[in-house]
């Protein structure tokens, strides 16, 4: 056996894990080779460092842990476990699901007419019903706001735009095509609540006046913003009821006369111009006529032209709000 | 004498395998230094030792209603805790290296607080000599030399050749020779 032999048989030699013949190579070579011998003795010293090595303790209190991730869990816990565990990837996969789905909601619900029309009625009808006995009321809270404001537009006489939506609004019957629309933003009532009573009608154009002031256009209040808000409602409301008492045309061959003349008979009768409006097809004339007087004053109209009256309320209040029409 | 040092008596592997939880705290408390010591030798950190060591009683515990008793249960636990760590190492699941020898060092001071500064530094030149070996020779002198398995066992442990087994530790105890020169006499 040679040196190199010998030296790779060393360790085991050490531990008398060679077997007989092996060990006797090995003991003949060291016999004869201070070297190897020299090589072994350090190789021993080694070995003799390591045993010295103090051997490691597990922790305090590891006993309990590992006998605590054995014991079985409850069905619960691994539930729980299976659905969040580990957080650092479950979580955010999980709020990132719930934000799809919301927006999945969203888009099916956009994109779904009868989704949208079933979510619009379902505040609609409750208030409808509840407002049902005030229905009257809410008409004359709306009347005396349209007052408010045309007494309003009457005072800015210089200013004839603004009181137009006024005009408009009353003078909506539907002989007069040519006139602009009022309210484009409020969708027809039974466009909206098809499947309403009719007994409710007007309850249902308030709360349709309500949606309607929800959905205006931003490019309607443009101009003015703080008329054309609280107008909105009013608009619409006064498709559903109208604020004038007596809507009416009259044909005269002399449109300038004719005006001439209506101021005087307004005058004559006790009553107020509230607005007028001259457009080249017709001139609007809004005026205030006290109820006693009345009947004087549609007799001396009938003189000016053909009198045709287009509405008429059957219980006239104490002064009644006349819109007349000369073409 | 506890009835896992008993030589893994068949009375106490019939409770083991049945899920007797007494049992396997017993067989923990028995193995607990060994195994984590195999873990701390390997890997360097006690932090990682504990959880590898945790891991190896765990799969030991969903192994044991298979356990046949063919090799002994300190075989099968060191079996379990190599594996383990050889496949950490491998796969380059390391965490704390640094942070590990740092506290391998602190644990050679704490646990012998009175050692004067030498002996201390011959425990951190040792516990430096065997983090540097290959990971192969490592666990076969960590096995044979620290834990003080013989050969046959280590084989069995590693699944190796008894020559293998025998060329490895011959390596790994020329190469320590070599690092711990100035502490040989």
């Amino acid at each position: 056996m040679n040196c190199h032999d010998a030296r790779e048989s060393l360790s085991a030699y050490l531990d008398e894990a060679l077997d007989p013949d092996e060990r006797r190579q090995v003991a003949a070579h060291l016999e004869g080779c201070a070297e190897c011998r020299r090589e072994l003795a350090r190789l021993e010293q080694t070995v003799a460092l390591l045993r010295r090595v103090e051997p490691a303790r597990a922790p305090v209190g590891f006993v309990d842990r590992v006998t605590a991730a054995a014991r079985p869990r409850p069905w619960y816990r691994r539930a729980a476990a299976a659905i969040f565990l580990p957080f650092s990837v479950k979580l955010p996969a999980e709020a990132t699901a719930l934000v799809m789905i919301a927006l999945l909601a969203v888009y099916v619900f956009e994109r779904t007419p009868a989704l949208r029309e079933s979510a619009r009625q379902q505040p609609a009808g409750p208030e409808a019903k509840r407002e049902e006995p005030s229905g009257t009321r809410s008409y004359e809270i709306s009347r005396s706001m349209g007052e408010r404001r045309d007494a309003v537009g009457a005072q800015s006489g210089a200013q004839p735009a603004p009181a137009s939506p006024a005009l408009d609004a009353t003078t909506a019957p539907p002989s007069a095509p040519s006139r602009p629309e009022p309210a484009p933003a409020a969708p027809p009532p039974a466009a909206t609540a098809p499947a309403a009573p009719s007994s409710s009608a007007k309850a249902e154009g308030t709360a349709e006046g309500r949606l309607a002031e929800n959905r205006q256009p931003p490019a309607e209040q443009g101009a003015e913003p703080a008329r054309a808000a609280p107008a909105a409602p009013r608009l619409a409301v006064k498709r559903a009821a109208p604020s004038a008492d007596v809507v009416a045309g009259i044909a005269v061959r002399d449109r300038d006369a004719a005006e001439r003349d209506l101021a005087e008979l307004i005058t004559r009768v006790g009553g107020r111009e509230t607005g007028r409006r001259r457009e080249e097809e017709a001139t609007l004339v809004e005026a205030v006529i006290p109820q006693a007087r009345y009947a004087e004053f549609t007799q001396s109209l009938a003189r000016l032209g053909a009198w045709r009256v287009d509405a008429e309320r059957p219980d006239l209040p104490a002064q009644v709000h006349v819109i007349l029409r000369l073409p | 004498m506890r009835e896992a040092e008993a030589g893994d008596a068949p009375r106490f592997l019939d409770r083991l395998r049945a899920g007797d939880t007494d049992a396997f705290e017993e067989l923990v408390i028995t193995y607990q230094h060994r195994v984590f010591g195999v873990a701390v030798r390997m890997l360097g950190s006690a932090a990682e030792a504990q959880e590898v060591a945790q891991e190896a009683f765990l799969r030991a515990h969903r192994g044991l209603p298979e356990f046949r008793g063919d090799a002994k249960l300190s075989t099968w636990l060191y079996a379990i805790t190599s594996r383990l760590c050889l496949n950490r190492l491998a796969t380059g699941e390391r965490r704390l290296r640094r942070q590990g020898e740092e506290t391998l060092l602190r644990l050679a001071d704490n646990d012998r607080p009175d050692a004067a500064v030498e002996r201390r530094e011959l425990e951190a030149a040792l516990h430096r000599a065997i983090a540097e070996l290959p990971e192969e020779r490592r666990i076969v002198v960590v096995l044979r030399d620290l834990e003080g398995l013989p050969y046959e066992e280590i084989a069995e442990v590693l699944e190796l050749e008894l020559g293998t087994v025998r060329s490895r530790l011959h390596r790994a105890r020329a190469d320590l020779k070599d690092k711990l020169e100035r502490f040989l006499p």
